[in-house]
């Protein structure tokens, strides 16, 4: 079974870097952060870990970025929800929402001027048109985001479907 | 009852945030010592194929929503394109004597003749005005600083090289300079009108992000909006065309002038480039 799992995410990696190059050209859209925010409190950190360095060490060879730029583009959003998370409450629907936007805004963000400052230690450029971008693009996460909670609520409902309770 | 205090364990903490950093500061390091060349070359042949698979599948796609939502703009386009190919037509025959003239600024100018090989490489997804990525690394032979072109024209230099692919830090980049010269070679109504290529000054182009400052220009110098700016940087190597003078400032009172570089090609529009390998 561990076998299986191993296997599963081995093909699952692939199959991602072909669909994070896909949406990356076709709208300037990072699937993985919005895989990553997904899993970052449904699955155990020390499964999570390693799947999220291999993965961003994969990113960092195919956009010819410096190693450890990738894992600096999540882990910093990450923070930002650990900090979020301290202040407001994330079981309501709205914070969590809220907190998912602006983790994902700073993502898009740092996607800009992070690469340019670890390679060259220069901020990459920033205008007010391509902020707005980012707006939206934390907005298609956000909402992405909520379909799949939507999805996995519905998935889970379901499963105990046939099982019989006592009152 | 005396409550018992749960024993503090490490297992308890999420302890994903801290070890992310700790890693992502040990690769840091580790990349700039240049200690984890295998490991890039070793990823980058097992992913580079299928990103490559995938960023050219999502850019056919794109470009071609883009033809059907500006499809007038394209038509407007076409009808230019034909008239400016008649002026296109008498540049070429000009451009041999350029090429003469070219080999005896380089002898001049002490630049080593370079006899480089040019090695043609499609353009990956993702549109960024700073830099391009392309579909030929390390065992292509591109090389750190190899500039990359398009015909004559100047698109940038190899910032990074990994085994299948490569980064290119185009001009507009923040941070990246050069040294150019400005000449008066154009064409008005289908006719040359400039016998040999004169310089009319020499000057600094910087990248700001979305354009291309050009300062340190001679205040003397009959520099006008419209004048061909030509890269002379030894990290080039050639000479290359960057765009023509616009927004030049009429101060008197400066010392040097200054403006803005309109690159001849947008960057964004790119499918095919070329990388002269040095030898």
């Amino acid at each position: 079974m561990q076998v299986l799992t191993v296997l599963g995410t081995i093909v699952g990696i692939f199959v991602l870097q072909f669909f994070e190059s896909f949406f990356l050209a076709l709208l300037g859209f990072r699937l993985s952060f919005v895989l990553f925010l997904a899993w970052y409190k449904r699955i155990d950190w020390k499964k999570l870990l390693p799947v999220v360095v291999v993965v961003s060490v994969a990113f960092d060879v195919t956009m010819n970025y410096r190693l450890g730029t990738n894992l600096a583009l999540f882990v910093l959003p990450a923070f930002l929800l650990w900090l979020s998370s301290k202040i407001f409450s994330l079981e309501s629907i709205v914070g969590l929402h809220v907190t998912n936007f602006f983790s994902s805004f700073l993502f898009y963000i740092l996607n800009y001027i992070l690469p340019d400052f670890l390679e060259r230690g220069v901020f990459g450029f920033l205008d007010w048109k391509m902020v707005l971008i980012c707006v939206v693009k934390a907005l298609a996460t956000t909402v992405l985001l909520w379909l799949l909670e939507v999805l996995l609520k519905g998935w889970r409902g379901r499963g105990n479907a046939s099982q019989i309770r006592l009152k | 009852m005396k409550k018992q205090k749960k024993a503090f364990t490490l297992a308890d903490k999420n302890l994903f945030l801290p070890i992310a950093v700790l890693v992502m500061l040990l690769l840091f390091f580790l990349d700039g010592t240049k200690l984890l060349q295998p490991l890039r070359t070793g990823v980058s042949f097992l992913f580079q194929p299928i990103s490559a698979d995938g960023s050219d599948l999502g850019s056919r796609i794109n470009k071609k929503f883009e033809i059907i939502v500006q499809i007038s703009k394209f038509q407007k386009e076409f009808n230019q394109m034909k008239l400016d190919m008649y002026e296109k037509d008498v540049n070429n025959s000009y451009f041999v004597t350029l090429q003469e003239e070219k080999d005896a600024l380089q002898k001049q100018l002490n630049l080593a003749n370079k006899d480089g090989e040019y090695l043609m490489a499609k353009v990956l997804g993702e549109e960024r005005i700073e830099f391009l990525r392309i579909n030929k690394g390390k065992s292509d032979g591109v090389g750190v600083g190899d500039a990359v072109s398009l015909g004559n024209l100047f698109l940038g230099v190899v910032e990074r090289v990994d085994e299948y692919s490569s980064k290119v830090l185009l001009p507009t980049a923040k941070g990246s300079s050069y040294e150019v010269f400005i000449t008066k070679v154009g064409v008005e109504q289908g006719v040359v009108n400039a016998d040999e290529v004169q310089i009319v000054s020499k000057g600094v182009i910087q990248g700001v992000g979305d354009y291309i400052r050009i300062e340190n220009i001679s205040s003397n110098s009959n520099v006008e909006d419209g004048d061909v700016v030509v890269i002379s940087d030894s990290k080039v190597g050639d000479y290359l065309v960057v765009g023509k003078v616009v927004g030049l400032s009429s101060n008197p009172a400066e010392t040097s002038k200054n403006g803005r570089v309109e690159m001849m090609l947008d960057s964004r529009y790119l499918m095919s480039v070329f990388v002269n390998i040095k030898k």
